[in-house]
């Protein structure tokens, strides 16, 4: 545990100093205020406004940087060969993984955390009303985005950074697309690409169930049970990708 | 007790899609043992950093087997023993000299002072206490040298294994590196010192094992490696006659600037002294040369390859 505390922290702080990061976050900021100063909508409509794209650009910013952070996890580290320092140390392999992985949350959700509470800043200026609900999509958003990070983190233990990045995107095109891959996969004549459409669709993560932006901008009640479904598939998802991660990061000759 | 053992270690690089793979260590079978300094020296391409990495296990062997104190090379006890610097080392150039090796102390079972303690002597040793709070992206080679020997040192290990520890370093960094590992070696380390700097394997290690496209070329003492020559140079300063004196005993005198020398063997270098001091010469020099383990190298190198073209 000290291990993955200690590569967790260092991820942290190189991330922080890292310069994509800042610009990811800085423009997923000021695309959040932005929505600020749409003004010529009806004055409820506004504030369903700024919810929506908040969120989105919530959504879109932060995918952006679980994809780019994921990837450079793990190849920077062999290609700049720091990576040989550690594994010379007590440090299991796994618990590099593990460590990466941690310090990808933590990354994430700062970058979350930052974003959000710049949305609920931004509604409260233009509301007067603290729109904490808020913070449950930023939540679900923040689950969705680790998903795609631990993903793509074992993609790039098995590919090339590029081919990482591009199945990375392409993950994320079906994570969202679940919906339509299983009705296309119901309509298909050939069973050969029914199975590939199924397999796809039950490969990729699920990721339309986090996003519950339309029922954040409508007030849509959403019950507890609901959520904690949601944390158990998260959960379940994530252990799987990262038991896979694992596994071929631990045959990875380095 | 051999603190390394490798027995038919050998490795092969696949490509991905198939296809020949390329050598890298053929069948090596080598042991080291406690407190020695052992070379490991080879050209570019030789096998050297693949056989580091498969003893560090980052790498898996295809063939064969190595241990360090007589374990895996994966067990955490064993690393916990081992001190590793890498080539042209790169960090975390976030962090500052002193950060870095807190943080790859942080890995081992040490409580905090015994960490800063750790830390303060070695920043001491490898003379960074000063550019301890540099960030790493500002140091210069040398200074990365120097602190990636400090974090090999970061456990106090009892084997080391320096790959290239002087590569790119002006000659004032090289000989402090030099003095560093001597200091190292005077603390009974076990050092596995891997370069293809001929003379500092040389002038630094008890026994040198040769690498070539992956092959043991030869492995020894430099004493066994290197005997010392049946012929000595004697240099001196005598009149003409004395060098008829030197050729009738069937000796070829060159003489050069007025100094004469003459290679003797060594069973005649009494009456070769003997004729100096009779004609009143003055001796200057006698050497008995060895060939270098470059020269021993290049010569090895070659009858390989008449053998296997």
């Amino acid at each position: 545990m000290r291990s993955i505390k200690s590569i967790a922290t260092n991820m942290v702080g190189e991330a922080l100093n890292r310069l994509i990061f800042q610009v990811i976050l800085i423009f997923g900021v000021v695309f959040m205020v932005a929505g600020f100063f749409f003004t010529y909508l009806d004055p409820g409509e506004e504030g369903k406004m700024l919810k929506d794209l908040g969120l989105t650009t919530l959504t879109i910013f932060g995918m952006l940087m679980a994809i780019f952070m994921a990837v450079s996890t793990i190849t920077p580290e062999v290609e700049r060969r720091t990576i040989y320092c550690l594994i010379a140390k007590p440090v299991k392999r796994h618990y590099f993984f593990l460590g990466k992985f941690l310090g990808s949350v933590v990354i994430l959700g700062i970058a979350c955390l930052v974003m959000g509470l710049v949305l609920v800043l931004a509604l409260y200026v233009k509301e007067q009303v603290w729109s904490l609900e808020l913070l449950s999509a930023v939540g679900l958003t923040f689950v969705s985005l680790s998903i795609m990070s631990a993903l793509v983190m074992t993609l790039s233990t098995v590919a090339s950074p590029m081919l990482a990045v591009v199945g990375g995107f392409v993950f994320w095109a079906l994570g969202y697309a679940q919906g339509f891959m299983h009705q296309l996969a119901a309509h298909a004549d050939n069973p050969t690409s029914r199975g590939i459409l199924e397999s796809l669709g039950s490969l990729a993560p699920n990721l339309q169930v986090f996003d519950i932006r339309a029922a954040m901008v409508d007030q849509v009640y959403i019950p507890p049970s609901y959520y904690s479904w949601l944390g158990i598939y998260a959960v379940m998802y994530l252990v799987v990708v990262l038991v896979i991660g694992i596994i071929a990061f631990n045959q990875k000759q380095l | 007790m051999a603190v390394v053992e490798m027995q038919d270690l050998t490795k092969v690089y696949r490509p991905f899609l198939g296809g020949l793979g390329v050598l890298a260590v053929n069948q090596l079978t080598l042991d080291i043992e406690q407190g020695e300094t052992f070379g490991l020296v080879g050209p570019n391409g030789s096998g050297k950093t693949t056989t580091i990495k498969l003893l560090l296990g980052l790498l898996y062997p295809n063939k064969g087997r190595c241990r360090l104190f007589g374990k895996k090379v994966f067990a955490m006890s064993v690393k916990e023993r081992i001190g590793y610097m890498p080539e042209a080392p790169y960090f975390y150039d976030h962090l500052t000299g002193e950060q870095l090796l807190h943080y790859y102390a942080s890995f081992f079972a040490m409580s905090k002072s015994r960490r800063r303690e750790r830390v303060e002597a070695l920043l001491s040793m490898v003379g960074m206490q000063e550019r301890r709070k540099m960030l790493l992206r500002h140091y210069s080679r040398g200074m990365l040298q120097r602190i990636g020997l400090a974090q090999a040192m970061i456990n106090d290990p009892e084997l080391l294994i320096l790959d290239e520890p002087t590569s790119g370093l002006d000659p004032i960094g090289s000989y402090q590196i030099r003095n560093l590992i001597v200091e190292l070696k005077h603390l009974n380390k076990t050092i596995i010192l891997c370069s293809h700097l001929l003379g500092e394997v040389e002038t630094l290690c008890d026994r040198v094992g040769m690498l070539h496209r992956g092959n043991l070329l030869a492995c020894g003492t430099l004493e066994e490696l290197l005997p010392e020559a049946k012929e000595a140079r004697v240099s001196m300063q005598v009149p003409p006659e004395a060098e008829t004196e030197l050729s009738a005993m069937g000796l070829s005198p060159e003489c050069e600037e007025g100094l004469v020398s003459v290679l003797a063997p060594v069973g005649q270098l009494d009456p070769v002294l003997d004729v100096v001091r009779k004609c009143g010469g003055t001796l200057f020099e006698v050497r008995r040369s060895r060939q270098t383990l470059e020269q021993f190298f290049v010569q090895k190198v070659r009858e390989r390859e008449v053998v296997t073209p």
